[in-house]
C-alpha cells in the first residue's frame, strides 16, 4: 500500500523536479566535500606553519560559503 | 721553502652550511631557512635549514588540465549537448563545472604545498598527506642516518635537475623519501654537511 503510494509519487514528479532533487544532492554531497576541506585546511596548518595560512584558510572558508549559497539558491530558484 | 711542520688547527669545521641565503619565497619546492615556517612538534632550539616540496614541473599536468577545464564550457557550447536544457539548469551545470574544478585546483594545490620534507638542525622530517583523509609523518634523528641516496632517472628530471632523495635510517621507520625534489645533489650535500 505504502509503496504503491510513494511509487504513484515518484511518477507524478516532472522530469524537472527529479532533475533538481539530482542536483541538490549533488550539491549537498559538494557542500559536505567544502565543509572536509575546511577542515583539513585548518589540519594541515597546523602541521605545517607558512605566510599562506590565512590565505588558504580564507579560501577553503570561501569556497565552503559559496557552496552553500549556490545550493541555498538552487532550492529556491531551480 | 717548505714547512716541515705545520701544527693542527683548533678551528672546528663549521657544522651548518655557512652560505645558507633566506628563503622568503612562501611557495618555494626548494627553500634555505624558509622565513616563518615551523612544523608541528618542532622543537625550541631546532631550526629549519631546508624546506623541500616536489619541483614545480610535476604540477604542470594538472595545471595544464585546469587551464583546459577552464575553457571547456566555452567549446561546449558551439555544440548542442545541453541545448535541450533549460536556461536555470544551463546555469547551475556552469555552476557546478566551476565548483568542481576550483574543488580540483585547490586539492591539488594543497596536496603539492603540504606534501613536504624538512632538514632542520636535529633531524630529517618527511609530512605526507594523501588526499584529504590520509596524513602520515615520520622523522628520524641526522645521528641516525645510515645512508642516503639519489635517484634522478629520465630526461625530464635531468633536464629540470630534480629526482628522489632515500635516507635510510636506522630508526623505527627504516627508509624516508623525498619524491621529485629539485637539486638533490645540493640536498645531499647539505645533509653530508651537518650529520
Amino acid at each position: 500500500m505504502n509503496l504503491t503510494k510513494v511509487i504513484d509519487f515518484f511518477l507524478s514528479l516532472s522530469p524537472w523536479s527529479v532533475a533538481k532533487i539530482f542536483v541538490l544532492l549533488a550539491l549537498f554531497i559538494y557542500v559536505c566535500f567544502a565543509f572536509i576541506l575546511v577542515k583539513q585546511v585548518y589540519l594541515m596548518t597546523k602541521v605545517l606553519y607558512s605566510q599562506l595560512d590565512v590565505f588558504l584558510k580564507t579560501i577553503s572558508l570561501l569556497l565552503l560559503f559559496l557552496a552553500i549559497a549556490i545550493f541555498l539558491a538552487a532550492l529556491f530558484f531551480l | 721553502m717548505p714547512d716541515l711542520y705545520v701544527a693542527k688547527s683548533n678551528k672546528v669545521k663549521p657544522k651548518l652550511t655557512p652560505k645558507l641565503l633566506r628563503s622568503n619565497n612562501p611557495v618555494a619546492a626548494f627553500a634555505l631557512k624558509p622565513s616563518n615556517v615551523f612544523f608541528e612538534n618542532q622543537k625550541e632550539q631546532e631550526e629549519i635549514l631546508l624546506l623541500l616540496r616536489s619541483h614545480w614541473v610535476t604540477n604542470l599536468g594538472w595545471i595544464t588540465l585546469g587551464i583546459l577545464f577552464i575553457f571547456l564550457p566555452l567549446f561546449l557550447l558551439n555544440f548542442p549537448v545541453i541545448a535541450f536544457l533549460p536556461l536555470r539548469y544551463k546555469l547551475i551545470s556552469l555552476i557546478g563545472w566551476y565548483l568542481l574544478l576550483i574543488a580540483f585546483i585547490f586539492e591539488r594545490f594543497l596536496s603539492w604545498f603540504f606534501n613536504v620534507g624538512i632538514i632542520t638542525t636535529h633531524r630529517v622530517v618527511d609530512i605526507d598527506f594523501y588526499g584529504l583523509l590520509y596524513k602520515e609523518i615520520s622523522d628520524a634523528e641526522l645521528e641516525k642516518i645510515q645512508d642516503v641516496t639519489e635517484e634522478q632517472v629520465g630526461a625530464i628530471r635531468t633536464i629540470f635537475d630534480f629526482g628522489d632523495i632515500l635516507i635510510q635510517t636506522a630508526g623505527e621507520r627504516k627508509m624516508i623519501e623525498f619524491s621529485d625534489v629539485p637539486h638533490p645533489r645540493k640536498v645531499i650535500k647539505l645533509l653530508q654537511e651537518i650529520r
